[in-house]
């Protein structure tokens, strides 16, 4: 394990997100509409305050627009987003298994692991899951993974972990359980930490507000994301994957186009090779993107790369490596639990 | 009642507004303190005349967001979050969130985000040695907690 002032550094990460002046008028403006319908307020003293709220959004309206203005990548990744949202507007909405059906949907997942003996510098490896998932209306449903052998995330350790590979599986693996699964690599399976029950974004969706407002309340409550953006960049990445109704695939665009240090990285290819437009944003030490496909907003993958070169387990990871990808597959309606859209059984 | 202009309010805020986040992060974990340096903002806003006369704004707007914030009693939640890198010892928040509000401070910032035993003096109001201190009984209690031995 590294040592325990390099384990501070890390952990306070999650002090990093600032506190921005919009959360400030937020939190004005919330404070101003809480003492607004608790208690009746003079009439001029209604007035003034609601004029100093008024003048504070106002000017941060100012500010923030002429930030945008001022910031050529923040610009764009606020066009291509709007621009997203209005494309989301128009999709259909997504198919919803009736009973005696499923829906299907698939990805491709890399899962980071270290393994080492306390001390010791940690080997660093990496393993490639595909899962697909059969859900039924009432959320039950099988899950198949498929694990490929470990892979060294750096080529260089390959010799420093030899020792270590017998930890490793060197053959593939099937899995096939009941759905919904506490397979901790089950990535869409969306933990509802309110009542400790897993669900479906999109059985739930009814539930999710579609305004970027209460949205966020929602995510930053119901999926613990410590109000952090990297984290509900992330978030929204999974919902917009998750067969989301349009309202609330608007909603997801406007919301990333609200988080500070979105940033438009252009034309980009998910791990799989498919192109689209990629955003992203930095935290943690990594570079996170999600790429979407323009014509239809949906998404089509997610990855992180380490932005700088820095340790991780004792071992130097260099800039740019890839750390982690999601590649999003087939989303469908079938008939049977067993039944793979495109492919014969 | 002056408030600040967009410009000179939005400049106080980039200004005070890392430390103050990072030191309430310390003591309050990190909803709470993100919450508490939010309010800490607004007062700030609210009665900026008196702002602008303060000579230590940062350690004053601290113990605003401390006052400011919801009940002293709840723990504090230090979440290392799934998103982020794994390779962080888990049982580290639970550690700190065990320490005095003294100690976790001093620990938080000195080595989380390398602030000087004096910066935390002057930020709490006490003296360095009290700091020292603080630092070392947090880490002793850090190390018994995660069963480490390393000096940090």
């Amino acid at each position: 394990m590294p040592d325990l002032a390099e384990q501070i550094r890390k952990f306070v990460d999650s002090a990093e997100p600032p506190v921005t002046i919009y959360d400030v008028g937020a939190l004005l403006e919330e404070r101003h509409r809480s003492s607004l319908n608790r208690r009746r307020i003079g009439h001029t003293a209604r007035r003034r305050r609601t004029l100093l709220i008024g003048a504070l959004i106002v000017g941060l309206a100012v500010v923030l627009v002429s930030q945008l203005a001022l910031s050529g990548q923040g610009s764009s990744a606020a066009a291509v987003l709007d621009r997203a949202a209005e494309v989301a507007a128009t999709q259909p909405a997504p198919n919803v298994p009736q009973r005696g059906q499923y829906l299907f949907f698939s990805l491709t997942q890399s899962a980071f692991v270290g393994i080492g003996e306390p001390g010791e510098p940690v080997c660093l490896l990496v393993t490639i899951n595909k899962i697909d998932t059969w859900v039924a209306p009432d959320g039950s449903g099988r899950q198949v993974v498929e694990t490929e052998p470990y892979q060294h995330l750096l080529p260089h350790e390959n010799q420093a972990c030899k020792d270590q590979d017998a930890h490793a599986s060197t053959q593939p693996t099937v899995s096939d359980a009941r759905y919904p699964t506490t397979h901790p690599i089950a990535g869409t399976v969306i933990h509802n930490t309110s009542t400790g029950e897993n669900y479906l974004v999109y059985l739930a969706s009814p539930r999710i507000p579609t305004s970027p407002g209460p949205l966020k309340q929602y995510l930053d409550k119901q999926f613990k994301t410590s109000g952090h953006v990297v984290n509900e960049f992330m978030l929204v990445g999974t919902l917009l994957e998750e067969g989301a109704p349009p309202a609330l695939r608007v909603a997801l665009f406007q919301l990333i186009k609200r988080l500070p240090g979105i940033s438009l990285i252009g034309r980009s290819k998910d791990e799989a090779g498919r192109t689209g437009l990629g955003i992203a944003i930095d935290g943690y030490g990594n570079r996170f993107v999600l790429v979407f496909d323009t014509k239809t907003s949906a998404a089509l993958g997610m990855k992180t790369v380490a932005r700088t070169t820095r340790t991780l387990g004792g071992q130097t990871v260099p800039k740019g490596t890839l750390l982690d990808f999601t590649n999003f597959g087939p989303t469908a309606v079938v008939s049977s639990i067993s039944t793979v859209p495109g492919k014969k059984t | 009642m002056r408030k600040p202009g967009q410009q000179e309010f939005e400049a106080f805020v980039a200004k005070i507004e890392p430390d103050l986040r990072r030191a309430l992060f310390a003591v309050l974990g990190v909803e709470r303190g993100r919450e508490a340096t939010a309010e800490a903002l607004a007062w700030a806003w609210e009665h900026w005349s008196r702002t602008t006369r303060l000579d230590n704004p940062t350690g004053y707007l601290f113990r605003v967001g401390q006052s400011r914030s919801r009940p002293r009693k709840e723990r504090p939640v230090f979440v290392r979050s799934e998103w982020g890198d794994p390779v962080v010892e888990p049982r580290l928040g639970d550690a700190l969130a065990e320490l005095s509000e003294g100690q976790r401070t001093a620990v938080v910032l000195i080595h989380g985000f390398g602030w000087t035993m004096r910066e935390v003096a002057e930020l709490n109001g006490i003296s360095v040695s009290t700091v020292q201190t603080h630092l070392e009984r947090g880490l002793k209690n850090l190390r018994e907690a995660l069963e480490v031995e390393d000096r940090a």
